[in-house]
This record gives C-alpha cells, sequence and structure tokens, in this order.
C-alpha cells in the first residue's frame, strides 16, 4: 500500500465522518423532519405550472426583465475580467519574480511577503456572498445600477484574479525566457511572452464566469438589483405561482442559452473552467508518433485528439464580437454610475458605515452562540455538497453526450434501437433536470422545500444542494465529454458490457477531476448558505439578515468574519486533500 | 507559439473592444442630469400585496406628477432594510414605511418627517394565527398567549412591524421569549408567506398584519379549516409616508404642504383615485406626525431592533 | 477454438462520412499466424484492427470473425465474440486513474459478471492470477501501483497482461512500440511474439517499423490507400515491394 492509499483511506474517512457529523447537527436522526401538511401548496406551486401568467403585459415585463438580468450578468463578467486581469498578474508569482523584482535576486525574497499579501487579500472578497456585496454598495452609493455590476464584479474578479495568477505560474516560462535574453525589459517580456500564452485560457474562464454571472444576477434581485430574479422575488413575497413559473421559464429559457453559448466558446477554445490549466489541457493528446492512426480524420478519431488550437476561428471571432455587442448595448440600457462609487457622497457613506461598523461587536450574541450558528453554516453546506455530489453523479453521466448518446462508448456501435432510444432519452432528460435545478434561484427552492420539511438546517441544505447539484453535475458531465475515448474503446473492444466500461473505465478517469469541482462547490456553498438563511434557522445566515434589517453593523461585521474564517478553514482543507490525493 | 504580430493583432482588437465598453460604463455618469429638474423620487417597503403594489405604481406616480408639477419617479425595491439605506443615502425622497421601518428612516435621516397616512394605520392590529393541528386555542386576553411556549412559530419579515415588531412586543409582555419557542423562530418574509406556512403546517403558529388577513379571508385565499385567528393585537400606529429634509429648496417654498394636500385630497372620485386608494387599501388619508410614533421606537429599542 | 479461419473477409470496405478508409479488402487469418500489418500513414491499418475486434462495422462487404457475422449477433453474443480478441494501443489505452491490478483484471470484465467486477474495484479478485501473468512479462512488483505513474515501457507491459488476462484466441497490436524507446520497442515485440508462440495464439501487429514485422512475423501484409498492396511470407518481401509501398504519392 503506497502513501496515497493511505491518505486516500483518512481523507473517504474524514468525509464519512464529516457528512455524518453534518446529518446529526441537522436532525437527520432524530426529530421529526417531513411535514406532509404543506404538500397542498407544493401541489398548488406544481400545478400553476400548467397554467403560467401570460397576459401581454406580463410577458413584455418578464421580457425586459431577462435583458435586465442579462445585462447585469455581461457587466458584471466585463468588469471582474478586469479586476480579475488585474488581481491576477499582482497575485502571481512569476510577475513579483521577473516583472516587480528586477534583475535584483536579493528583493526578490522581500517581495516574497508582500505577493502572500495580496494572495490573502485577494480570499477575502471571494468567501463574501454577491448578496452581501450588493447589500453593502447600496449602503454606499444608494440605489444604483452600479450596486449589482458591483456585486457581481468583486467576488468574481477575486475567483478571477486567483485562477488567473495560477494560469500564469503555470504557463511555461521558455518564450519570458527568450525574450529577457533578447533584451526586452521585463514588462515588456511579460506582455508579450506570458500574457499572449495564457489569455486564451483566461478568455475561456470569462465565458465560464458568465454563466455564472446570470445565476448571479437572478439572485441580486433580492436585494433589489432589478431583472428576473426581482420580479421572482416580488410574485414570491405575494405567492402568485403562475407569475413565477412564467418567471422561472424566461429565467431557465435564458440559462439555458447562456450555457450553450459558453459551452461552444470553451469547446473552440478548448480551455478550462474552473480547474488548473494543466489537469484540463492534459485532455487526450493525439499521438506524437508520426502515423497517428491508420485512418486519420475520422470523425471519432478527430473528438478524441486534443483541442485544436487555430490561430483565427471565425466562430470566436463572432462571439466577441457578439459580446462586444451585448456589453455596450447592455451599458447603455443599464446604464450603471460607475463615477459613484469615486464620488465624495460614497466617500462619506463609506466613512459613516465604517465608524458604525467599528469595533466589531457580536450583537449580544456569546462567542459559544457564533460558534454554534458557524458549525451550523458548517453542516448545512456539508449536506448541501453531499446532496449535490450524489446527484450530480447519478445525472452527469447520462448527461454526457459521449457516453449516453448512440455511437458513444456505453452503448458502442452494435445498440440495439431500444437502447439507442434509452441513451437519447436518457441525455435529454438528465440534462433538462440539470437545467432547471441550476436555473430556479436556491431562495426559490428553499420556500419549497419548507413546505415539505420543518424549518432548520435540513430544508437549506437542500435548497442549497438542488441548486448545487445543478451546477456540479454540468460541470461532471463536461468532464466526462472530454474524456479520452481510447481506453474506453479499448475496453468495449473486450468485451466489457456498458456498465464494466463505465466502472473500469469513465468512473476512474474522470475521478480525480470530480473531486477538484466537489471541493471547489464547497467553498462556494458555504458563502451560498446566506441564500437560503431564511429558510435555514440554526445558521449564521438568519442572524446576518437580523443584524442587517436592525442595521447593527458592528455586529454584521462580526458575522462577515464568521463566513470569511469558514471560508478559509473550507479552502485549506480543500487544498490539502487535493495535493495528498493528486 | 502564435507569432508576435497576430499577437499583437488580436491585442488591438481587443483593445478597441475594451476602450468602447469602458467609455459606455463611464458614459453612465453624464446622463439623465440636463433634463430638466431632478424627479421626486418616491418608493414603498414591499410589505402589503408587494407584487402589486410595486408594479402599479404608474398610477401613483402620474396622480402625484399632476398634483405636484414636478417630475416623479417611482424606484422599486423588494428589501424592507434596502428601502431605509436608499431613503438615507438620498435615492428615495419620499417613502411608504411601515411604523418601525418609518422610525428606523428617521433616525438615520435628521430632520425626516412622518406627513400623512391612511386611517387604518392610527389603530392597526396585528392577528397571531394558528394550525387547527396544533391544538392552540383562540384566547381573548394578552396573558393566552404564553400558551405559544413549547410550540413552533414564524414572524414575517424581520423589521415588519406588524408581522414581527409588535407581534414580539405583545409576545413578551406575556413572558414569552423567543427561546420559549420550539426551535428557532422563523421569518417567512412576507405576511402571505406566514399564512401558507401556518397553513401548511410548517410552523404551528404565526403573527401577521390583520388587514393582510382579511383581505385573504375575503377572496377566499385562506384554508380555515387549517388555520385560524387566535388572538388580535390591542391598536397601534403603523404605516405612514416618510419625507426627506431639504425638499422645499429643490421644488420650492411649501412643496411638503402640497405633497400632504395631495394625498388628504383623495377622495376616489376619479378612477384613477379609486385605484390609488385601491391599491393602499385605504379609504382616506390624514395627517400623522413623527410624536405618533414614540411607542413603537420604545418597543423597537426594547427588543433590539434599534440599535 | 473452432477449426476453420479467424477471419475471413470478402471485399470489405469501410467509410467514415466522405472519406474511404477502408476498400476492396478479401483476407483469410488461419488460427496461430503471425502477422504483420504494414504501410503508410492512413493506409487504414487502425480502421482494419477496428473491424477485425468488431468495435466498427464494414459498411460494404462481408466480415466472418471464427465464421460468425458479428453485426448480426445479439449484443451478449457479440460481446462473447469479442472477448476472444485481445487488442493492445500505441497509448496502451489504460485507464490511469485505476491501480494496476484493476486494469488487467478489466481483461476479465466480460467473463465476470457486473457484481463481481464492481465488488472486485473495492476488494480485488484474482490477485494471485493478475501477479503471475505480470511476472511473465515482467513487472510482477507493479501490482499495486497507480497506473498513470508507470513508465511508456512499464504501461505497454500492462496493456499486454490486460490482454494475457483475458486468455484470447487472437491478439491484435495497433502500433505496440511507436510510443516506446529502442529499447523496450525490441522487448515488447520479443515479449509479445514469444507469448503468441507459447499460448498458440493469432497475432495481427500493425507496425510502423516494417523491419519488425519483416524479423518478428511470420505473414506480412502491406495496405496502402485503403487497399491491400501485398499479402505473402515474410521472407518474400522485397526491397522493391517496401519500397513502393512507402513510396510518396505525388
Amino acid at each position: 500500500m503506497s502513501a496515497r492509499d493511505g491518505a486516500r483511506r483518512w481523507w473517504g474517512l474524514a468525509a464519512v465522518l464529516l457528512v455524518g457529523w453534518a446529518a446529526l447537527e441537522a436532525g437527520l436522526v432524530s426529530g421529526e423532519l417531513v411535514n406532509t401538511g404543506g404538500w397542498g401548496q407544493v401541489k398548488e406551486f406544481l400545478g400553476a405550472v400548467v397554467h403560467p401568467a401570460t397576459g401581454a403585459d406580463f410577458l413584455a415585463r418578464t421580457a425586459r426583465a431577462a435583458f435586465v438580468t442579462l445585462a447585469f450578468a455581461v457587466l458584471g463578467t466585463f468588469l471582474s475580467l478586469i479586476l480579475g486581469t488585474v488581481g491576477g498578474v499582482l497575485g502571481s508569482e512569476v510577475w513579483w519574480s521577473t516583472v516587480a523584482a528586477g534583475s535584483d535576486e536579493g528583493r526578490l525574497g522581500r517581495l516574497r511577503a508582500a505577493w502572500l499579501a495580496v494572495r490573502g487579500a485577494l480570499a477575502v472578497p471571494r468567501s463574501i456572498h454577491e448578496i452581501l456585496w450588493g447589500l453593502f454598495f447600496i449602503n454606499i452609493v444608494g440605489l444604483d445600477p452600479i450596486v449589482g455590476v458591483l456585486a457581481i464584479a468583486i467576488p468574481y474578479g477575486a475567483i478571477t484574479a486567483k485562477l488567473f495568477s495560477e494560469i500564469l505560474d503555470e504557463t511555461s516560462r521558455d518564450a519570458l525566457r527568450a525574450l529577457r535574453n533578447a533584451g526586452a525589459s521585463p514588462s515588456e517580456a511579460f506582455m508579450y511572452g506570458l500574457v499572449p500564452e495564457a489569455f486564451r485560457d483566461l478568455l475561456s474562464y470569462a465565458f465560464y464566469r458568465f454563466e455564472c454571472s446570470i445565476r448571479s444576477a437572478a439572485v441580486l434581485g433580492i436585494i433589489g438589483a432589478g431583472g428576473l430574479g426581482y420580479e421572482l422575488f416580488l410574485s414570491l413575497q405575494s405567492l402568485r405561482y403562475p407569475q413565477m413559473w412564467t418567471l422561472l421559464a424566461a429565467l431557465i429559457a435564458l440559462t439555458g442559452a447562456t450555457d450553450l453559448w459558453s459551452g461552444f466558446v470553451r469547446r473552440r477554445l478548448g480551455g478550462a473552467t474552473r480547474l488548473s490549466l494543466k489537469e484540463a489541457g492534459a485532455a487526450p493528446a493525439g499521438p506524437e508518433g508520426e502515423d497517428p492512426g491508420a485512418a486519420p480524420s475520422t470523425p471519432e478519431e478527430e473528438r478524441s485528439a486534443g483541442p485544436e488550437r487555430p490561430s483565427r476561428d471565425p466562430a470566436i471571432t463572432a462571439s466577441l464580437a457578439a459580446a462586444g455587442l451585448l456589453l455596450v448595448v447592455s451599458a447603455v440600457y443599464i446604464g450603471p454610475h460607475l463615477g459613484e462609487i469615486f464620488s465624495a457622497e460614497a466617500a462619506g457613506m463609506a466613512a459613516r458605515l465604517a465608524e458604525q461598523s467599528f469595533p466589531p461587536t457580536t450583537g449580544g450574541l456569546t462567542a459559544l452562540e457564533l460558534v454554534d450558528l458557524s458549525a451550523g453554516t458548517l453542516a448545512m453546506s456539508v449536506l448541501a455538497i453531499a446532496l449535490a455530489t450524489a446527484g450530480g453523479l447519478l445525472l452527469a453521466f447520462p448527461a454526457a453526450g459521449n457516453l449516453s448518446l448512440p455511437g458513444g462508448v456505453l452503448l458502442g456501435d452494435g445498440a440495439g434501437r431500444a437502447w439507442k432510444a434509452v441513451g437519447t432519452a436518457a441525455f435529454g432528460l438528465s440534462r433538462a433536470v440539470l437545467l432547471v435545478l441550476r436555473a430556479v434561484p436556491a431562495p426559490v427552492w428553499a420556500l419549497v422545500l419548507l413546505f415539505l420539511f420543518f424549518p432548520g438546517i435540513l430544508p437549506g441544505a437542500l435548497a442549497l444542494g438542488l441548486y448545487t447539484m445543478g451546477v456540479l453535475g454540468r460541470l461532471m458531465s463536461e468532464v466526462a465529454e472530454n474524456l479520452d475515448r481510447r481506453p474506453l474503446e479499448a475496453l468495449r473492444a473486450q468485451g466489457a458490457s456498458g456498465a464494466e466500461v463505465f466502472l473500469y473505465g469513465v468512473l476512474p478517469a474522470s475521478a480525480r477531476k470530480f473531486l477538484s469541482y466537489v471541493l471547489y462547490r464547497w467553498e462556494v456553498s458555504i458563502r451560498g448558505t446566506v441564500m437560503v438563511g431564511v429558510v435555514g434557522a440554526g445558521s449564521l445566515g438568519v442572524l446576518l439578515t437580523e443584524q442587517l434589517s436592525s442595521f447593527d453593523y458592528s455586529a454584521v461585521l462580526t458575522t462577515l468574519g464568521c463566513y470569511v474564517v469558514l471560508t478559509f478553514a473550507v479552502d485549506m482543507i480543500s487544498a490539502r486533500a487535493r495535493s495528498d490525493l493528486r | 507559439m502564435n507569432s508576435i504580430s497576430e499577437i499583437r493583432d488580436r491585442g488591438t482588437t481587443l483593445a478597441a473592444l475594451l476602450a468602447v465598453a469602458l467609455g459606455a460604463l463611464v458614459a453612465g455618469c453624464g446622463g439623465g442630469e440636463d433634463a430638466g429638474p431632478e424627479p421626486f423620487t418616491i418608493g414603498a417597503i414591499p410589505d402589503q400585496d408587494p407584487e402589486r403594489l410595486q408594479r402599479t405604481y404608474g398610477e401613483l406616480s402620474s396622480y402625484l406628477e399632476e398634483q405636484l408639477d414636478v417630475p416623479v419617479r417611482y424606484e422599486p425595491v423588494t428589501d424592507y432594510a434596502a428601502a431605509v439605506t436608499a431613503f438615507r443615502v438620498g435615492d428615495l425622497d419620499m417613502v411608504w414605511f411601515g411604523g418601525l421601518t418609518g422610525v428606523q428612516a428617521r433616525i438615520q435621516v435628521e430632520g425626516a418627517r412622518a406627513i400623512v397616512q391612511r386611517r387604518i394605520d392610527e389603530q392597526f392590529h396585528s392577528v397571531f394565527i394558528a394550525n387547527r393541528g396544533s391544538g392552540i386555542a383562540p384566547f381573548d386576553s394578552l396573558d393566552g398567549l404564553s400558551r405559544l411556549a413549547g410550540h413552533s412559530f414564524t414572524f414575517g419579515s424581520q423589521i415588519s412591524t406588524s408581522g414581527r415588531l409588535m407581534p414580539q412586543y405583545y409576545l413578551g409582555e406575556a413572558g414569552v421569549e423567543l427561546d420559549d419557542f420550539q426551535g428557532d423562530p422563523g421569518f417567512s418574509g412576507s405576511h402571505d408567506k406566514t399564512i401558507k406556512l401556518v397553513e401548511a403546517g410548517t410552523y404551528e403558529a404565526g403573527a401577521l398584519n390583520e388587514q393582510v388577513w382579511r383581505s385573504r379571508l375575503e377572496s377566499g385565499d385562506v384554508d380555515t379549516t387549517a388555520v385560524q385567528v387566535i388572538w388580535r393585537t390591542p391598536p397601534y400606529y403603523d404605516y405612514h409616508w416618510v419625507i426627506r429634509p431639504g425638499l422645499e429648496e429643490r421644488y420650492g417654498e411649501g412643496f411638503v404642504g402640497r405633497v400632504e394636500k395631495a394625498f388628504l385630497s383623495l377622495d376616489g372620485e376619479t378612477e384613477r383615485e379609486k385605484t390609488i386608494l385601491d391599491l393602499f387599501g385605504a379609504e382616506e388619508f390624514i395627517p400623522t406626525e413623527n410624536a405618533n410614533y414614540r411607542k413603537i421606537e420604545a418597543v423597537g429599542r426594547q427588543i433590539g431592533r434599534i440599535k | 477454438m473452432s477449426d476453420g479461419p479467424v477471419f475471413e473477409l470478402r471485399g470489405v470496405g469501410r467509410r467514415y462520412g466522405e472519406t474511404t478508409a477502408l476498400e476492396g479488402v478479401d483476407l483469410a487469418v488461419e488460427p496461430g499466424e503471425r502477422i504483420g500489418l504494414i504501410g503508410p500513414s492512413g493506409a487504414g491499418k487502425t480502421t482494419l484492427l477496428s473491424l477485425l475486434n468488431a468495435t466498427r462495422s464494414p459498411t460494404s462487404g462481408r466480415l466472418l470473425i471464427f465464421g460468425q457475422d458479428p453485426t448480426e449477433l445479439a449484443p451478449e453474443r457479440r460481446r462473447r465474440l469479442q472477448s476472444r480478441i485481445g487488442t493492445i494501443h500505441q497509448q496502451f489505452h489504460l485507464v490511469d486513474g485505476l491501480r494496476v491490478i484493476h486494469n488487467v483484471n478489466a481483461g476479465r470484465l466480460a467473463e465476470w459478471s457486473l457484481l463481481r467486477s464492481l465488488w472486485s474495484l473495492i476488494r480485488p479478485r484474482e490477485t494471485d492470477r493478475a501477479r503471475r501473468i505480470l511476472e511473465r512479462v515482467g513487472i510482477g512488483e507493479k501490482l499495486y501501483e497507480r497506473t498513470g505513474d508507470l513508465s511508456g515501457g512499464e504501461k505497454q507491459r500492462v496493456a499486454l497482461s490486460r490482454v494475457l488476462a483475458q486468455d484470447p484466441d487472437v491478439i491484435l497490436a495497433d502500433e505496440p512500440i511507436a510510443s516506446l524507446d529502442r529499447e523496450n520497442s525490441r522487448e515488447v515485440m520479443d515479449l509479445l511474439s514469444r507469448l503468441a508462440r507459447e499460448e498458440g495464439v493469432t497475432a495481427v501487429i500493425s507496425l510502423h517499423e516494417y523491419e519488425y514485422a519483416l524479423s518478428h512475423c511470420e505473414r506480412v501484409i502491406g495496405l496502402r490507400g485503403g487497399r491491400v498492396l501485398f499479402d505473402r511470407p515474410a521472407g518474400e518481401v522485397s526491397e522493391e515491394l517496401i519500397d513502393r509501398l512507402y513510396r510518396l504519392e505525388r
């Protein structure tokens, strides 16, 4: 048994214990959970799907709202890309060691502290949910559309910065060195030798963030940022189910369209989603030998060849042009006053807010109570990610076209018509389920579940889990679609059945990336608990909304601190797990 | 690796794109300020029928525009606290607040004034409701609230006066603390949700705005075989319009008086006036003043809603 | 084992959309033969092998494997047929995330029930058998290593072990040494022909390095442009034939 096997065993045990503890904490073992009395309400909600609101006025309102949501997402993504590029450069080790340090080796040691400080500083915005950023900016600039844009751009900018700095550090430095040797200045060498190499991956990632932005823009409706989310929560407050279905349909269509576009662009760019590029780029590279298989350019072989990187792809150019146009139209339509955040008024408001927030207090809670609520929050996120993982695994494989569709490796060349139909149906159905799961905002899931379960950690965890399942399942099915097809066909060729190909090929080949995605979404789920705070009795979310509604900013600051600590802890655990299980 | 010229090419395209987009983003700053006087911006907390209120505000803005002869804009808000904040930072000049949010807003904006309210708001009530399966029987006096101890309970929004503040105050008077409920008390988020969650049995009991309860009873939206009123609170002051100071400098002497008059003269004679009164669930509007809300403020401080 | 030919091809062709990969191939392979398949890039070697192991079907002509037409078989029968044919590849096509033992046992999947396959992932089955096979190819000590950590030569030995675990009547090898260095190439080829001889197995090996085909096989088939250019004993393949096979099209 190697050290890795030992580590795997320990981490497996730890995961089981953690989920077990979370289940205990949520009262899954004791306690009454299911509320049969609420079934009528849920039926009413579900029944409304067949008669959504279709008045001309309401449809026009829905269409406008859909565009607003899209516009917020576009602007938020754009700004986060700018922030992420700057932050990514400043957070990369290579920038500090080549540009900042110049040729002075001695300075490097002192600069290392600065580099670590930037890295640390970038971690804070990530641990605070978009909704909270939105509330923060409302306090400073009031009801300006820039609030929604910044609420997306700040945390996303920090996430993008983290990934971009990783990309920069992992990109080969050969070109950089060559340019330096040819006499280019450090910053020139950096701009020409490194950034262009990494840029394509950044662009690809930006499209993935755009998908996420749509979902965030929808959730920001809670705090009144406009768009589909705003309309949805308005209808939710008054329990107008038919209206909700119209809005949900629009949201699902918008999410689906965005995901399709982003998926298309990312496939063409051949870049990463969340994971570092070494892993993503390690997708099936074509054989290095001179004879790459005797029948070249067969469709199957082409698909399994490594991502082609043509210098000018018309589809990419068109997508970029469309994105640019969308950006301009969005900026004009929404009209965010970027200048407002730099105004004297905003500065005054910020100063006042700071004054009210310091020193932080616990708002009358004991430290023990805070720990208890933090534990509840952690338990909620653990249950959510456990549910999302289980469901995501079930749905991701049928949702991967290279596996389940006719001609896919699970069916093989000789599958009968019935099996082909089953495969196609499974593909369509699992895709649709995943889309609905992630397009419906978690707070909406929360309300529906609150009719079925008694209040506590469980309904919140389930709501967050369903939503995360939609996101995770999509990421996982992308992993599965990028699998090297040939080892799977090799198994198939010796007579293994579809299920055995799955067990001995698909599952082990995708396990490690799955794990990375699961750990990553766990981090996201921690801050996501804010979204379901209202139903999540026993977690920090309720406390936070309570403090915000009584404008007790000094206590808010403490609660935010708890979130930051939790996110840091999860971040560390998952980094450790990733490196141990690599 | 790509050739340098190609990289530069792509770089130029990209830089141009960035420049245009940034330009458009910043251009937002200048827009709208040169077009006539600044509009009188109004808003409302999303409390009663938020869906209707927020989506049919057009009638009220055009009525006020006519009466005041200044441009009026309605800013939709979905969150109680956001309404208070927007009022504080000056994005909303006048807001339809609840009792508690009005007090919170006036504390944060010196010189802000409560001006008018509906007749019903002088004598507002909350109702406590319970699921019939919970075994909580209706009662007549405040002391009866002590029966709620040991049951699960939900408020409405966290800073709703009728859905949270006053119910919690009366619970306290009867000696029931938040810890005495089974589990943590819930915050459903709206009066409608409170009704439905108690009806469903998710929570055994809850408290909400009496006006909403009656209106839902009339329209047949309540399953009275599942939920019933167990107690009605004594009266207190609730909803009212609060206006920011300094508006007379902007719109001229006597502006606030004209706003008051515009509301007080709503009598439902025209179709539009009827729609507006209907929207607010009012028969008529009457004058009010900050002093009416001293009790609310005291209660707010007592239970920690005002710091 | 049946007495008739292992493979029988009559006018077999295969198209991918507009591209023709194979055309009018007539061929018969008898039990125990060791055949080298050579030809330039794009000649159709990989396609021919994929028809022989029934992962692809011909688009024209008729192919019989052990006297049976795989396209006419029900999936279960077809899998049974496929389990008699083992294939190794240039890129090994192993699952890197699995330990060596599981990759070797993957050769047993057609024999095993689904439940047994599943259980073996948790608690490896038939470890003695797997170890013996690995020892035969010279890497017995790698049983529990993660496959992705092995070198190219070791991986090809694992792939060979997987085929041995399958205990097939035929071994197909698609460019088995194209990714290996000179040293490993010779060892793997020696191993392959020795094992084929010892087990009495029919072997069809496509090779980029025609010298190995001449030295390690009895019969050599030259493919060019999807057609059979020549098919004769290794001793009768002349320099001139080789030249014609690899000559550049103008």
